[in-house]
């Protein structure tokens, strides 16, 4: 899964949660792109202006609106893990980027000092990095989330059982005694058949190329240089 | 009033604070970072929009639903946002105010732009480099007095717990030595939120920063 189609889903399922907390009848098109997209498109929006209207008409007609929180926990704070450098001297040419190595572990003991430290990635059935996983103790109300390269890193109870969920996959258990590798961890969500598809997107997307942590539009990253047959060739820059 | 603008973007999910976020980046910078990310704040070409705090509004309250429904809201960045302080001072006022604000800044600028951000800016996310002025000063061209006199108000003021401090590690700059110092440093001052990560930088191309 592209990191646009990983933005769509999660956007898709805070939609949902939406309607679903405000009694509105939502349901989601199937979404047939194939191509990369930013996570949002002309039909998205469209869903997003039609849950504003619905939410417009129950605050008319006097109805409580649930909103403010209702989608908290699907997101969390991690920093920019990838960027690229542009302004680099000449001996410099060529790709940098900046990797984030590791990332802050979230204590879910409550200040117990029996702890274990976890680190690891959780993915789909695919091997793409989930964003935004949730990953707690089943039963327990703080959670850690995965960031946006699906990485997490959690502090837990021994005795404790894992719950790791995501939107849109099914929810996995893990007992942490029974973990082999516990600073290098791999979990698998499967696709949650269940829920209903993408959405369409009539329109292909104008690509766009993140640099640093800011994204430009792509022509800007173009520089027509000489080919070795001295015709002229378009050099795009690849970023990640 | 009217500010550079290098780019909006939109929903970025569990980067730039808590929530779905947009992020505003301002154009133009105070440090000149040698592995500079957003080298775009510094060039006249990085200058792609002047916008007033209305119209940038106006343009990311779109996103409104999920900035509420994640608490979320709106990061400024760039670029050094805090240069800014009376456009995001301006935008916090017109703004819903269930949106939180997030800045992502050097903190290499006069006090009285940080001092306006308070009550105003949820989460501060600091990328202080390296907290010894020698390093800082080879990898930055600048020197870090101001940072430290900042860092040190925002602890002095309670802000220290909603501040994140990025420590990176800077191939050819600093250590990971020197880094446990900036981090030992950091926690006398009472921070307690720390990002460490590292520069990639592939072989050979390493920057002759330290001496």
């Amino acid at each position: 899964m592209t990191k646009g189609k990983s933005i769509c889903r999660t956007l898709k399922g805070i939609r949902q949660k939406i309607a679903d907390a405000n009694g509105i009848h939502y349901a989601p098109r199937e979404c047939h792109y194939e191509g990369e997209c930013e996570g949002t498109c002309p039909a998205c929006e469209q869903e997003v202006m039609f849950l504003e209207r619905e939410l417009q008409l129950r605050r008319k007609n006097g109805l409580a609106v649930k909103l403010a929180g209702i989608a908290a926990g699907v997101c969390a704070v991690v920093m920019p893990m990838e960027s690229v450098a542009q302004n680099r001297p000449k001996a410099m040419r060529g790709k940098v980027s900046t990797v984030k190595r590791s990332i802050p572990a979230t204590d879910l003991t409550k200040g117990k000092a029996d702890s274990v430290l976890l680190k690891g990635i959780v993915t789909d059935g695919a091997g793409e990095p989930l964003i935004g996983a949730v990953i707690k103790s089943r039963g327990a109300r703080n959670c850690a989330t995965t960031d946006n390269h699906g990485m997490f890193a959690i502090k837990v109870s021994p005795n404790v059982r894992l719950e790791i969920s995501c939107i849109g996959m099914e929810t996995q258990t893990v007992e942490v005694k029974g973990i082999r590798n516990p600073e290098s961890m791999t979990i698998v969500l499967k696709e949650d058949k269940a829920l209903p598809g993408e959405i369409v997107a009539p329109v292909p997307v104008k690509k766009t190329v993140i640099v640093g942590s800011v994204i430009l539009p792509e022509e800007q990253e173009q520089k027509t240089v000489s080919g070795k047959n001295g015709k002229l060739r378009k050099n795009k820059k690849k970023h990640k | 009033m009217k500010a550079p603008l290098m780019a909006i973007a939109r929903h970025r999910i569990a980067i730039d604070g808590e929530g779905v976020t947009t992020l505003v980046a301002f154009h133009g910078c105070p440090v000149r970072c040698r592995y500079c990310l957003n080298s775009f704040c510094l060039r006249p070409e990085g200058l792609r929009r002047s916008m007033s705090p209305e119209e940038v509004l106006d343009e990311v309250k779109i996103d409104n639903l999920y900035f509420v429904a994640t608490g979320g809201g709106v990061c400024f960045g760039g670029g050094e946002p805090l240069l800014r302080s009376g456009f995001i001072c301006r935008f916090a006022e017109i703004m819903p105010p269930s949106w939180k604000l997030t800045v992502e800044t050097s903190l290499n600028v006069p006090i009285r732009h940080l001092k306006a951000m308070q009550g105003i800016v949820s989460k501060y996310i600091v990328d202080i480099k390296d907290m010894n002025p020698d390093i800082y000063e080879r990898y930055t061209g600048k020197d870090n007095r101001q940072v430290e006199d900042n860092l040190k108000w925002m602890a002095s003021n309670g802000l220290s717990d909603q501040t994140l401090i990025r420590l990176p590690l800077i191939p050819g700059f600093n250590t990971k030595s020197d880094r446990d110092r900036s981090r030992e440093q950091l926690r006398e001052m009472k921070f307690v939120h720390f990002d460490e990560f590292t520069y990639l930088v592939p072989e050979g191309q390493h920057l002759a920063g330290r001496p």
